[in-house]
């Protein structure tokens, strides 16, 4: 990288830093270190609600699948503005009006401390694994492409995040979000522009769509009806609803976010802004991959987008193996570089007949790339070791390093750290608030000063951003290992959603209801992940369903024998 | 002449009548604003309307919002996939 870029992302980091610690003296109390005082407005919570979903995986992982798959990502989002709706009618003002610190404390007040304790310790559990892969993915990748050790990755994004956090609370988490959130859409802007205009003159963005459309890149809708696959029509509007329900409803990283707000209308502002933003947002960021791929048909793409797994296999015994699909991978680029160009001129002089040949000149000889980058992949998988090897996180940072301009270069690096940092501040806050206020003041400190309380939850954002770098490093090393704990989480959404659900439904569900349902959800969603090839979208479904069915008939029975009233 | 003064510059503050000023200027603002009174103040507590009615109104016509702008979106991506494919 230029010196310029160097200098932006260093200037980047000490600024954000800096920004984070202006807002210290704001958070003397318990309220106002974790709530904000709930005086925040609610476009700057709206804001950093987003920024926290969108990570430093959404930046390279779904560009790279962007580049891969084309748009079909996009259905995963497609519930979320109704999950935000109706979140916005039921959980929101009971949170709200409740006057709590965590989503978990909720379930105390209506049903009972093992409830609440059980749900905030799954929370912590699954929250703090998962951060630490929300911190190894965008450094695993930042190291190979910057020349950085792992560790030193994981360092330069967690320990400017953690200071901040710890010492400006969520006032800090939520303006430096604000900020963070402007850095990213203009880093995807200015990628936007860098591609468009680098490409062959006569492609504007209408051609770019039209060669992306012909290999399917451009679907957005798959309206089969498969339970084993993750995105259609189906997953992403009736499974995707629970998983958003629950994540913005019951997830303490988001529900922290609304409780800053004024009042509920205020909270419900925050959260529609996501139901407004979020799907342009995330087409921007796959308009980007799938524009990409549409750059690569010009210019020539590494067969491999992983240099490090590229020079181990041009160096090692299989090394013949490689020269020989490498070979094949620059005749079947060459051959699609002339079909799109063959393809655009037919469009530019109206000929029907020799675009449509064209196009499946293009089709064929994608058909053949995706078949040769396979046998690569397969190549590395076998010479690494690493079952589930892929190179689509590296697509867009390798463009980034290799085509864009200086500054553009150091602006897009420090988008991608400003996104891994404002999901990791976020969730920090959030554990740090569930550990405190759910366990700490609960049961070991009820009358605990200000000072006292501070001091604790300022320590224990220190503990979560070391655990999270240790987790961080040693995911790193986990290879395949990675998408298990990322999917960690997914075994608890639905079952803790159902919760909520029995406890705003109404009167009748009881505590040990509550709780013997949640045990069932659970123990359905580890049956369906083992035993069945149902997509883990489904997973948040039967969780929820089993939650509210087994804890709705357990009330019952606990009604009858021991003649409970309803609460 | 400065009580005034000091009146007039506390008035736009919000989070300044749940400390109970003595103003009047400043207890008219709790009208305009849904925050709910801090604990032992007394006089904001009388005045607090937890939810009127013209929110709630405001409310729905968002959702109403958001439901459509939604159904153009996904319209559009359709069209988008049909058009270029």
């Amino acid at each position: 990288m230029h010196p310029i870029d160097w200098f932006i992302v260093g200037a980047y980091l000490i600024w954000i830093v800096w920004d984070g610690l202006r807002l210290t003296k704001r958070s003397s109390e318990v309220e106002g270190y974790f709530l904000g005082s709930r005086n925040l407005p609610w476009w700057a919570v709206g804001l950093s609600v987003m920024a926290t979903q969108l990570s430093a995986i959404t930046m390279i992982g779904t560009t790279g699948q962007g580049y891969t798959d084309g748009m079909r990502f996009l259905q995963f989002y497609y519930a979320l503005p109704i999950a935000m709706i109706i979140l916005s009618v039921t959980l929101v003002p009971f949170f709200h009006n409740a006057k709590i610190f965590t989503a978990y404390e909720y379930l105390e007040q209506r049903f009972d401390a093992k409830t609440r304790a059980f749900t905030s310790l799954l929370f912590l559990l699954s929250r703090s694994m998962s951060l630490g892969v929300v911190i190894s993915a965008p450094a695993v990748v930042l190291a190979v492409v910057l020349g950085f050790s792992v560790t030193g990755t994981v360092l330069l994004i967690a320990i400017p995040t953690a200071i901040y956090t710890m010492f400006g609370g969520v006032q800090a988490v939520t303006w430096t979000d604000v900020k963070q959130m402007v850095l990213i859409v203009a880093g995807l802007a200015a990628a936007v522009v860098v591609l468009v205009t680098g490409l062959p003159s006569g492609i504007g963005l209408g051609g770019a769509m039209r060669l992306a459309g012909a290999t399917g890149r451009l679907q957005t809708f798959d309206f089969s009806f498969d339970l084993t696959n993750q995105y259609t029509f189906w997953s992403g509007t009736i499974a995707a609803l629970f998983l958003f329900c629950s994540y913005f409803g019951t997830d303490q990283s988001q529900v922290q976010r609304y409780l800053t707000t004024r009042s509920v209308d205020e909270a419900r502002g925050s959260l529609l802004m996501s139901a407004y933003w979020k799907i342009p947002l995330q087409a921007l960021v796959l308009l980007v991959g799938v524009l990409l791929f549409v750059f690569y048909l010009f210019v020539p793409a590494p067969m491999l987008f992983n240099r490090t797994h590229e020079d181990a296999l041009r160096r090692g015994p299989r090394a013949a193996e490689y020269a020989a699909l490498e070979q094949r991978f620059e005749g079947a680029t060459a051959s699609r570089a002339a079909a799109a160009r063959v393809m655009t001129a037919a469009d530019g002089a109206g000929d029907a007949a020799a675009m449509t040949a064209a196009r499946q000149a293009l089709r064929d000889r994608e058909v053949e790339i995706r078949a040769v980058r396979a046998e690569a992949l397969a190549l590395v998988r076998q010479t690494t070791g690493d079952a589930s090897y892929n190179d689509v996180n590296y697509v867009f940072p390798t463009f980034i390093v290799t085509q864009m301009p200086v500054g553009v270069v150091g602006l897009l690096i420090a988008a991608i750290l400003a996104a891994a940092m404002s999901t990791i501040s976020g969730e920090l806050a959030s554990l740090s608030t569930a550990t405190v206020i759910d366990f700490y003041r609960r049961f070991y400190r009820p009358a605990g000063t200000d000072a006292h309380i501070l001091a604790v939850s300022r320590f224990a954002t220190g503990f979560w951003g070391i655990f999270a770098s240790v987790v961080a490093v040693w995911a790193a090393e986990l290879g395949s290992l990675i998408e298990v704990v990322n999917r960690f989480g997914s075994f608890f959404y639905g079952s803790i959603l159902g919760v909520f659900i029995l406890a705003v439904g109404g009167r009748y569900a009881t505590a040990n209801g509550a709780f013997v349902g949640l045990l069932a959800g659970m123990t359905a969603v580890a049956w369906a992940a083992a035993f069945t090839p149902v997509a883990f979208l489904w997973h948040n479904v039967i969780g929820a369903v089993a939650v509210v069915v087994v804890g709705l008939a357990v009330s019952v029975a606990e009604r009858r024998v021991r003649a409970v009233p309803p609460r | 002449m400065a009580v005034r003064r000091r009146t007039r510059r506390r008035a736009p503050l919000v989070k300044r009548w749940c400390g109970c000023s003595p103003t009047s200027t400043g207890l008219a603002n709790v009208e305009r604003v849904s925050l709910p009174p801090r604990r032992g103040c007394a006089r904001a507590a009388r005045r607090y309307e937890p939810d009127s009615e013209e929110p709630r109104r405001s409310m729905r016509s968002s959702y109403i919002r958001v439901v459509l702008i939604w159904l153009v979106v996904l319209a559009a991506l359709y069209v988008l996939q049909t058009s270029f494919s």
